[in-house]
């Protein structure tokens, strides 16, 4: 065990003594445990303290830092209501204690907090069942395969790549394409492949593509193909960020720091108001609120129809809507 | 949210753990971005240096049928003809036939010559249409590519096999005789990709110069016309995920007939050229390395015929002669030469921590030229050049990012010398940041002032005119430069506004002042080091794009120039020797998707051209209009391309009248 990671065993295990010994009894006492100081962390916790608005007044809302836990300590703070772990290594340090209070992950990926639940299964470790629920960032597949339909409405296959780990995630956009009547070309890129040869394959085949985020030394290996290849195949392509769009990508659809700030205040809200941390069928969701970003030259060259931001949201919003109501009704 | 988010977000968030799979930092992790400001993967707003990219579109609009004349769209540069198809480039430097001050790439590949020391345009072996953008570095980059980047660099990198279109086709007609015609093909084997492509060109330069010129002999017609031929291919292989490897070669044939006093009132010169690239690019955990090989050669012929002796000092043959010597027909200029450069460099870059990312490496350069004219002597000289190069950028708050770099070099002519910088850049916003940064930066001598020994002889050998030489020292020049920048978005990035104050203290500049010589007029042009100059200066570029109608770009520099040509007895001030205002405005319009117009203005102030005359005010206007065609599965585009619309111009030369010409150009893509 690193002498980091016994000193931020420390400094928690300093924060739950103290922890019983001078909360009051009216305020709700809530920790926000970040993975990191630098700006996306503190833009979450401004959007959380925003969604609060009043309420904010009502809970104690502490902001500590793994960096600090691990120097510092927690000591000061009486009881703790509701831990918010925000990021990967929050959320991993988390669900490593034998803590009794609700937990809730947010501003982490889906696969990132399956790892850390892995990770936590530690001999002597044992996570409560129902304490722990999740807001994931990433895009739940059958908004992304509807906004492809809006945007390219003529396009009836799409394409992907995905690396070994992804598998999850491409079962789960193989499901939402074919709940959308629409047909999915995927193809698994490991070390060895020939990137360009394999994307080709998938291109020859694909009216649009669609990029399924994965670790970023992936995601940056296969990126200047991807967009090379759109442009020779005048594919769009919808990517999962504005640096994606800026690069080459026709769209692409993400969820900001402050919008899942905001999207954890309103589950604090629910939490203060109903007294769990989350919805107990569905402990992990995806995030309620999203940014689009359009390539205007992009759609332009590929004679896609232009459409402003707002208008396009507001569409997918609406189909997104439709698309799950007809799931539920299957 | 603004688009310069992710900018911070990409270095403010910490690295996960490796087994932790995808994480927040892997989703606002930034796709590679390539800048030639530092070697690192950075924003415009992350850089040391100002930074001006030519596009596409910018490109298009522009209706430039020269490469060289796109770097009028860039804030302090001169484009110039110092023939009708010999193309100058300089940015704060004197502007000389041959200026070496900037370094200029394709594809990474240093294109500058040491038997000029500069860049033979002609030979550049692109057409314009193949470019995909340009990066310019607006001041002394040294730190980062090292003795040619003295005053600037430029990389101008081209459309590969998978950005092109499958087949492209592009002719251009009209005046001065031009017709271009170029073509290319992209395609694929099941692991190769490749593009090849081959050009055409020919022209008959200035037409004021055509006119019957007098000289020692009977008037002639005096040419300056240009035919080239150029074939390249480039090849991409990508065998893992890991790897990419690139290959590019290219063959090349100028015939250029260059104004003379030569007895036909011309010369021919012909440039045979071929280049051979390699390049591999590996992807590590934490970074990646690459391997880059290039061999560029140029061999020139030259027929310049001087006329016979007697003709040439106006007296009969019977009396013409030296002590010992009988007349005879005299050969001058390069007549035949070599230049040839290998280059072979090996680059790291990584993470050195969550926040600190570095780049090092090193090269090993030779430069060989041979030209008995040049050098006075049939044997090949060659110089060994070695660098070494580090650049850093540490983000040390989510605000404020310094960037550190040096480069070393050696070689055999002035030893070891070292090019550091550091700057630091904050952001006070997103969208708009202010950088500080202050640059030493060194130069070698070029092979040819080293060593040149340049005369007319008669065959025997016997000077007749020591043309030019050298004092037999060499030193590093050097360049001081401390500058202010400020980069903001508006308007959601659709609005930019480039702004940079600068002073720039150059010492120990190479140059040709006068020298005594033992021949026949006694004197020479004689290679030194001491000429010195201070420049204070600003420069400002404005960019605004707020839909696919309309584009503006607006570039603006005002440089006050403070230094003496020092001769002996004739000291020149370098005041004028700089345009004190320069300023360019491209403006494009698209009506509807199949139409468009544009036009640029450039201005340039009153100044003396270096190696030209003084001239007065330059404005020159060009418009475009431009036409979408479609063909079955074919785009094309047709173009009415009018250069300098309004009212002949004098560009460079006093013999140089740029006139109004019109050309046709259409190109047909096919995807």
């Amino acid at each position: 065990m690193s002498l980091l990671f016994k000193r931020i065993i420390w400094g928690v295990c300093c924060l739950l003594l103290s922890v019983g010994t001078s909360h009051g009894q009216e305020q709700t006492r809530i920790v926000l445990l970040l993975s990191g100081d630098s700006n996306p962390y503190q833009e979450v916790v401004a959007g959380i303290r925003s969604a609060l608005g009043k309420k904010a007044g009502d809970v104690s809302l502490e902001t500590v830092s793994l960096q600090s836990v691990a120097e510092t300590g927690l000591a000061g703070l009486d009881e703790i209501d509701l831990l918010v772990a925000v990021g990967t290594r929050a959320t991993g340090f988390a669900l490593a204690q034998p803590l009794d209070v609700p937990v809730f992950s947010t501003f982490v990926t889906r696969s990132s907090l399956v790892a850390a639940a892995a990770d936590s299964r530690t001999p002597g470790v044992q996570f409560p069942e129902g304490l722990h629920s999740a807001i994931v960032l990433d895009q739940p597949a059958t908004r992304v395969v509807a906004l492809t339909r809006l945007i390219a409405p003529q396009a009836k296959r799409l394409g992907t790549v995905v690396n070994n780990s992804a598998t999850n995630r491409l079962e789960e956009f193989k499901a939402a394409v074919a709940q959308q009547h629409l047909s999915l070309t995927s193809a698994m890129l490991l070390e060895d492949s020939n990137p360009i040869r394999d994307l080709k394959q998938v291109f020859a085949e694909s009216d649009a593509f669609v990029v399924i985020p994965d670790v970023s030394s992936f995601n940056s290996k296969t990126a200047k193909w991807i967009l090379f290849l759109s442009y020779r195949h005048r594919i769009p392509v919808i990517g999962y960020s504005q640096k994606y769009t800026e690069a080459g990508a026709a769209i692409s659809l993400f969820t900001e720091p402050d919008q899942v700030g905001r999207d954890t205040g309103e589950q604090i809200l629910g939490f203060l108001k109903h007294g769990h941390a989350g919805n107990p069928q569905n402990v992990v969701r995806y995030p309620r609120y999203f940014s689009l970003a359009v390539n205007p030259t992009v759609m332009d060259s590929l004679g896609l129809e232009p459409q402003t931001i707002a208008e396009l949201k507001q569409r997918l919003l609406q189909l997104e809507s439709v698309v799950q109501r007809e799931a539920e009704s299957e | 949210m603004s688009k310069w988010f992710f900018l911070v977000v990409v270095l403010a968030v910490s690295v996960p753990s490796a087994n932790a799979g995808m994480t927040e930092a892997d989703l606002f992790a930034d796709v590679p971005v390539v800048n030639g400001a530092t070697r690192l993967q950075q924003r415009a707003t992350e850089v040391p240096v100002s930074v001006s990219i030519i596009d596409r579109e910018m490109i298009r609009a522009s209706g430039a049928t020269e490469v060289a004349h796109l770097m009028r769209l860039v804030p302090g540069f001169q484009s110039y003809s110092v023939l009708g198809n010999q193309l100058g480039l300089s940015s704060r430097a004197l502007s000389t036939d041959f200026p070496g001050h900037l370094e200029v790439r394709v594809n990474g590949r240093s294109v500058y010559e040491p038997a000029f020391s500069t860049v033979v345009w002609s030979s550049l072996g692109i057409d314009i249409k193949d470019i995909d953008y340009i990066e310019v570095i607006r001041g002394s980059n040294t730190p980062a590519y090292g003795s040619n980047a003295f005053s600037g660099a430029i990389n101008i990198v081209t459309l590969d096999s998978l950005n092109s279109p499958e087949v492209s086709l592009r002719a251009v007609a009209g005046s001065i005789d031009t017709r271009e015609f170029s073509a290319s093909h992209a395609g694929s084997t099941k692991h190769f990709n490749y593009l090849v492509s081959v050009l055409s060109r020919e022209n008959s330069g200035f037409p004021a110069l055509d006119e019957p010129k007098t000289g020692p002999w009977p008037t002639h017609t005096v040419k300056d016309d240009m035919r080239t031929r150029q074939f390249r291919l480039q090849g991409l292989y990508t065998p893992t995920l890991d790897d990419e490897i690139r290959i590019a070669i290219g063959v090349g044939e100028d015939n250029l007939r260059l104004p003379e006093n030569d007895v036909r009132g011309y010369h021919n010169r012909e440039f045979d050229s071929h280049f051979q690239q390699v390049s591999w690019k590996h992807a590590l955990d934490n970074g990646n390395v690459t391997l880059d090989f290039y061999h560029n050669y140029l061999s020139i012929k030259d027929d310049t015929v001087l006329g016979r002796f007697s003709e040439l000092i106006g007296v009969p043959p019977a009396l013409a002669g030296f002590p010992g010597q009988t007349d005879e027909v005299l050969l001058g200029d390069i007549r035949d030469g070599l230049s040839e450069r290998y280059h072979l460099e090996l680059q790291h870059t990584f993470d050195v921590a969550q926040q600190l990312q570095m780049v090092w490496g090193g090269a090993f350069r030779v430069d060989r030229l041979g030209s008995r004219f040049l050098i006075g002597d049939d044997d090949i000289i060659s110089v060994e050049q070695y660098q070494l190069f580090a650049n850093a950028d540490w983000r040390f708050h989510p605000q404020w990012n310094m960037n550190a770099g040096v480069m070393l070099e050696h070689n055999s002519l002035v030893g070891t010398f070292a090019s550091p910088r550091v700057g630091i850049n904050y952001q006070w916003t997103r969208s708009q940041t202010v950088r500080l940064s202050g640059t030493i930066g060194k130069r070698t001598p070029s092979l040819l002032s080293v060593y040149q020994d340049t005369a007319v002889t008669f065959s025997d050998g016997t000077v007749i005119d020591q043309v030019g030489g050298t004092d037999g020292e060499a030193n590093e020049e050097r360049v001081d430069l401390l500058e202010l920048g400020y980069l903001g978005y508006f308007l959601d990035g659709a609005l930019s506004l480039d702004v940079r104050v600068f002073h720039e203290r150059l010492r120990d500049a190479r140059y040709t002042p006068d020298a005594p010589a033992n021949d026949l007029d006694g004197e020479q042009n004689l290679w030194r080091n001491g000429l010195r100059w201070d420049t204070d200066g600003f420069e400002a570029q404005l960019q605004y794009r707020p839909s696919r109608k309309w584009l503006l770009s607006w570039q603006y520099a005002y440089l006050d120039l403070d230094g003496v040509w020092e001769e002996p007895g004739d000291p020149d001030d370098l005041g004028n020797h700089l345009p004190t205002h320069n300023t360019s405005l491209l403006l494009a319009y698209r009506p509807t998707p199949d139409w468009e117009l544009s036009g640029t203005v450039y201005h340039t102030s009153k100044m003396e051209w270096t190696g030209g005359d003084e001239v007065d005010d330059i404005t020159r206007t060009d418009l475009r209009l431009a036409r979408q065609l479609r063909l079955g599965n074919w785009q094309g585009e047709m173009e009415v391309l009018v250069h300098n619309a309004f009212g002949d111009y004098v560009d460079y030369d006093d013999e140089n009248i740029f006139e109004r010409r019109v050309f046709l150009r259409v190109q047909f893509d096919l995807n």
